[in-house]
């Protein structure tokens, strides 16, 4: 087979395509894994400002809920996956091992709010909701960029 | 006419234009400086206070790589903007390098009219524009506070910002522009709470220099107080802080209290990103009083 010019640029214009729309499906998968990890935290906010009952099932719902699209997001962040769509900062690469603790640090956190759940311990339960909200924080203070409308 | 010298012709004409502008500009003459507050019985305490509300160690801290306690104002670490980066000075009472030989007159200057005590203007990077409206005696609290750091020895370098020497008397007409009486003066018939709120936010809190548009001269438009505007490290929005009771925003002013004191650690996740971390951990430690007056201030705002 003769590899002429076309052919290697058309390749390279896929592979680029298919990079790109990788690329968007990643960015596209994490922001739905946030946004239901936000709907889980606010059944559990709820209950820690007593605009719900408490409830030990319900927490240990929405904890595992935030371990597994947490556990999900650590695989979502390949190289090259920032862009204008994304208010992922390119700071997570250059950082990637912060990056990656921090995400531990919330999983960990997350596994002690439905441990809580689980025990039916309220009290357990807001203390740990609170760390757990830390956690989220920490990351996104450096490596969340601000919303593009208000 | 050769096409070189019509070039030429171009260029000295442009040249002369921009030299003519230049000393327009600065025939406008700065605003007179502020008279100096009374400095006397200032209490540390309170001022520490005043510090955490100026949000000052946000800007002023150590350089991140430096061994310098994080939680001294000894300056370094860069302030970034578009076209480069300004370092905000040591605040510590260090005589070499910090503001161990500022007199209370300079440190007043400074605050009020962005005057160095060599007379040169500051760049507004440095809020002053809210800063000047920090009332006297929180200024003389707050300078006996810095007074009371203890004084870290550290040369924080020259602004790396292109111009920035040649631009520097600009600073003065500007300030013509840029000085404006309160959006919001005192109004004792909407209670303390609200007024204290009105302080904190135009004052100290300077809220303004971020969530106030700016005009194409980057002086704040406050008959459009607090509507939101670019974000200064560019690529995203500063929401507009009017009009926060409503669906998609706070259910009033205790949940917006809540989001000022908590932040996300409550689940209010806008709270933090775009430096609005740092800001709410600051109001975090503030008196809940005063946050509260923050809120009733802002949910008054429509």
């Amino acid at each position: 087979m003769r590899i002429s010019a076309v052919s290697v640029s058309t390749a390279a214009a896929w592979m680029a395509l298919l990079a790109s729309s990788a690329a968007a499906d990643v960015i596209a998968q994490r922001k739905v894994a946030m946004d239901d990890v936000n709907d889980a935290m606010k059944i559990m906010v709820a209950m820690v400002k007593n605009e719900e009952p408490f409830s030990g099932k319900d927490v240990a719902e929405a904890g595992y809920r935030v371990l597994n699209n947490l556990t999900a997001a650590a695989t979502l962040f390949p190289e090259g996956s920032a862009g204008e769509n994304s208010r992922a900062k390119p700071e997570i690469w250059q950082k990637l091992e912060r990056f990656a603790e921090g995400l531990d640090k919330s999983k960990q956190a997350a596994q002690t709010v439905a441990d809580n759940g689980t025990a039916n311990d309220e009290a357990g339960f807001r203390k740990a909701v609170i760390q757990l909200g830390e956690t989220c924080k920490a990351c996104h203070e450096d490596f969340r960029k601000p919303k593009k409308e208000s | 006419m050769g096409r070189k010298s019509l070039i030429l012709g171009l260029l000295i004409a442009g040249a002369a234009f921009v030299a003519l502008g230049f000393s327009v500009l600065l025939s406008i003459n700065p605003p007179p400086p502020s008279p100096v507050a009374d400095g006397e019985g200032g209490d540390a305490r309170r001022g520490e206070r005043v510090f955490i509300a100026g949000g000052c160690l946000n800007c002023h801290a150590p350089a991140p790589e430096s061994a310098i306690d994080k939680a001294l104002p000894a300056g370094g670490q860069p302030l970034k903007i578009p076209v480069g980066g300004f370092f905000p000075p040591n605040l510590t009472p260090d005589p070499q390098t910090g503001l161990g030989r500022w007199s209370f007159a300079d440190f007043s200057a400074a605050m009020k009219d962005g005057r160095r005590p060599d007379g040169a203007f500051y760049y507004p990077a440095f809020p002053y524009t809210s800063y000047r409206h920090v009332s006297d005696r929180d200024l003389a609290d707050l300078w006996a506070y810095l007074k009371a750091l203890p004084a870290v020895e550290n040369e924080v370098p020259d602004h790396s910002v292109p111009l920035a020497e040649l631009m520097r008397p600009l600073i003065g007409p500007w300030q013509r522009l840029a000085f404006a009486p309160l959006a919001y003066p005192p109004d004792p018939a909407k209670g303390e709470a609200w007024n204290r709120g009105a302080y904190l936010v135009q004052g100290p809190g300077h809220c303004g220099e971020c969530h106030t548009p700016r005009n194409l001269l980057m002086v704040m438009d406050n008959g459009d107080f607090l509507a939101g505007g670019r974000h200064p490290e560019g690529g995203g929005r500063v929401p507009g802080l009017r009009r926060l009771i409503a669906p998609a925003r706070f259910k009033d002013a205790e949940d917006l209290g809540l989001a000022l004191r908590f932040g996300e650690t409550l689940g209010y996740e806008d709270m933090s990103s775009g430096g609005m971390g740092k800001v709410q951990e600051n109001l975090g430690k503030l008196p809940e009083a005063d946050v509260a007056a923050i809120a009733e201030f802002l949910v008054s705002l429509d």
